[in-house]
């Protein structure tokens, strides 16, 4: 990424795209190319990539085993099977039923096959489930109390607050202490701007299904406070030569505030505070050769409202944001600035005719071959930002993949996972030159 | 959590306010079947009650209001008038010789029939209108009458919606169809109809019972997987 960002003629591309969306456009899906399905029924072929290590330890199976037990202990109380005798109604046999079977899902069956943090992650989607499942049940029964399933939700934003407070500690270097350390603020900083903000009282007259999930939530954060700090005393015992790098990550944030400003002033034709305002499509691009509704256009559509929305929910820094999460400010900052450079080379496409419209399945299996291997070297990277955004990058495979699995996918579904596709490589692409360029910032 | 519970003694009929003083020979009358204890709505005192009408025009934010669920769908009361079954969307009864004219589903059980055909029959028609509609809901859900309000020609309500007590038989992913018999304090011309409803979800400070279930649900130990996490260097960073 270049700190210098090449200024667009905004006012003129605005102005390009005021005709875009005009009446009498053609359509793309009006009369789309044909497609050959040749090729597709090997496309799922390639296994998708490991998730990448951000800290050069396992997990230990005695730990592990403590947190399986909280599932265990969590799920004992509830009835198997519970019968419609036992509980006829079923909105609330449906939600134990279902909260139980995908607590039981997430828990890993062993113990050598996952890195830490898809651990720690497993987990707490393991607790989060079996405790609306005990919550919910907890809620009919007469000698339950949902609220003494967990601790309440001042005791957990004390946690919190508590945790957060050492992060980030001291590291072998600021780049590898900001994967791992914004990894774990990560899950503070949701806790506290969404969670915890929002009704986490356990109260007898709310929604009985809602009391349950509060508990879920409230013990999915309790499980990520205490994993982050086991993950944290793993990755200590890891560092060699350790140095604080809070300073290095303060100063590397306000100079990536000024890379979004600068973005700010490409995007938008004033100085105004509207950066939370989603841009048109149309900024991206100064001609538009391809056909409205075109997959490309679609993509970028979607690219760009998922950018915008997290800058503005996300801790990015942007009109003089104060990160109160230094590792993971960075880090998402990182993000949203290799997403807006993935949308304008999306846009460069655009602007050179691409539709996006594979001509046969063998291009979706070429796309897909491309994505895998885009986010496999960033898991194998040296460099531990490159390793993070590959954490970032694989859940990207889930809807494709979903796509291309399904029995009858139209031809628009396949397009839209051909296009999935195609934004992992292009987004892997810009975030070597982030991590670069940060990397850099933060002398490492 | 406290308060009434309709399902686990009365099937169907779902909920009966009434708070009118010059109804409380009619409420007599209706405690006198035993089923109906848990669906009487008189945690209100009558001097609170905030009602306020002249002949044509007015409120009432406890409705007396009769309900009766129907799982297949179909309206519970029907108008078989013209030797026809016609389905009532919502209609104004205003004298005794009405109630005649309606049929009460096959559906309906032999109790919310009965609880339908006393509800009409005991309506004084000089002084009170009966104001039957009928809705849609979720089969483990059920409606709260929060008021009614009337004029000559418009009749509206609110309701909220909450999930039925745990004990109830129902299956979410179903629609019941609910007949909702409203007794109206005011002698309404039959040109009335239904003008709009205002819903909410979930209500709010129920007072219905959830804990039913006869059984515990304590978690044993602790509320934390590990006691304490590895501190072989604290988080400041300082080496021991």
């Amino acid at each position: 990424m270049s700190r210098r960002l090449t200024r667009r003629q905004t006012i003129a591309a605005v102005g390009g795209g005021m005709f875009a969306g005009c009446l009498g456009e053609p359509q793309f899906w009006d009369d789309p190319p044909s497609f050959d399905t040749a090729g597709l029924d090997t496309v799922l072929d390639e296994l998708l990539p490991d998730r990448s290590q951000l800290i050069p330890a396992a997990f230990e199976s005695a730990v592990a085993a403590q947190f399986v037990d909280r599932v265990e202990r969590l799920l004992d109380p509830i009835p198997d099977p519970v019968s419609e005798s036992t509980l006829p109604n079923s909105a609330f046999r449906k939600q134990i039923t279902t909260e139980r079977r995908a607590a039981r899902e997430q828990l890993p069956t062993t113990h050598a096959d996952h890195p830490p943090f898809e651990f720690a992650e497993r987990f707490a989607a393991a607790r989060y489930h079996a405790a609306v499942a005990v919550g919910t049940w907890a809620v009919v029964t007469t000698d339950g109390d949902p609220a003494a399933i967990t601790d309440g939700t001042e005791t957990i934003r004390s946690r919190v607050n508590q945790f957060g407070d050492t992060l980030p500690g001291i590291a072998t270097c600021p780049a590898g202490g900001a994967a791992v350390y914004g990894s774990i603020e990560r899950w503070l900083d949701v806790a506290e701007r969404r969670t915890l903000t929002g009704s986490t009282t356990v109260r007898d007259e709310d929604d009985p299904l809602r009391a349950g999930r509060t508990v879920g939530q409230l013990e999915r954060i309790q499980s990520q406070i205490e994993a982050g700090q086991y993950l944290q005393a793993r990755y200590l015992e890891t560092v060699d030569e350790p140095q604080p790098i809070d300073a290095a990550l303060h100063t590397e944030v306000e100079t990536l505030a000024d890379d979004v400003e600068a973005w700010k002033q490409e995007l938008y034709d004033r100085e105004e505070d509207i950066l939370f305002r989603v841009p048109d499509t149309e900024v991206f691009f100064d001609t538009q050769p391809v056909d409205e509704n075109a997959p490309s256009l679609r993509l970028l559509s979607r690219a760009v409202r998922r950018t915008f929305e997290d800058i503005r929910f996300d801790p990015v820094v942007v009109e003089g944001y104060e990160p109160s999460h230094p590792a993971t400010a960075l880090c998402r900052t990182m993000l949203a600035l290799a997403r807006l450079s993935a949308c304008e080379k999306l846009g460069t496409l655009i602007e050179a005719g691409e539709d996006l419209f594979p001509p046969d399945g063998a291009t979706v299996d070429v796309a897909r071959q491309e994505a895998i291997d885009s986010v496999a070297n960033a898991a194998a990277a040296d460099n531990p930002l490159r390793r993070w955004f590959a954490t970032q990058m694989l859940p990207l495979f889930e809807k494709p993949e979903e796509i291309l699995a399904a029995a009858s996918a139209t031809t628009r579904e396949i397009v839209e996972a051909y296009t999935a596709y195609r934004w992992i490589q292009l987004f892997a692409s810009e975030t070597e030159a982030v991590v670069s360029t940060v990397s850099d910032g933060l002398g490492a | 959590m406290h308060g009434n519970n309709d399902l686990s003694i009365f099937p169907t009929i779902e909920s009966y306010s009434y708070m009118s003083p010059k109804r409380r020979y009619f409420l007599t009358g209706l405690l006198s079947i035993g089923g109906l204890s848990g669906c009487l709505h008189t945690n209100q005192r009558e001097d609170e009650r905030q009602t306020d009408s002249t002949d044509t025009t007015g409120a009432d934010d406890d409705p007396t209001v009769l309900q009766s669920r129907l799982s297949e769908g179909e309206p519970v009361v029907t108008d078989t008038t013209n030797e026809s079954t016609t389905p009532i969307r919502s209609e104004v009864i205003t004298d005794s010789a009405q109630p005649d004219e309606l049929s009460i589903a096959p559906g309906v059980s032999d109790n919310d029939r009965d609880e339908i055909r006393t509800f009409l029959e005991e309506t004084e028609y000089t002084t009170d209108t009966v104001f039957i509609t009928h809705s849609r809901i979720r089969s483990c859900y059920r409606y709260q009458i929060q008021s009614i309000s009337w004029d000559e020609t418009e009749i509206r309500y609110r309701y909220c919606r909450e999930l039925r007590p745990p004990e109830a038989t129902c299956q979410t992913e179903t629609w019941d169809s609910i007949g909702l018999l409203f007794r109206i304090p005011a002698a309404l011309s039959s040109a009335a109809s239904l003008r709009g409803t205002r819903g909410s979800s979930p209500c709010r400070d129920s007072s219905t019972t959830y804990d039913q279930i006869d059984a515990t649900a304590t978690v044993e130990g602790n509320t934390t997987a590990v006691e304490s996490p590895d501190t072989r260097r604290n988080y400041s960073g300082e080496l021991p």
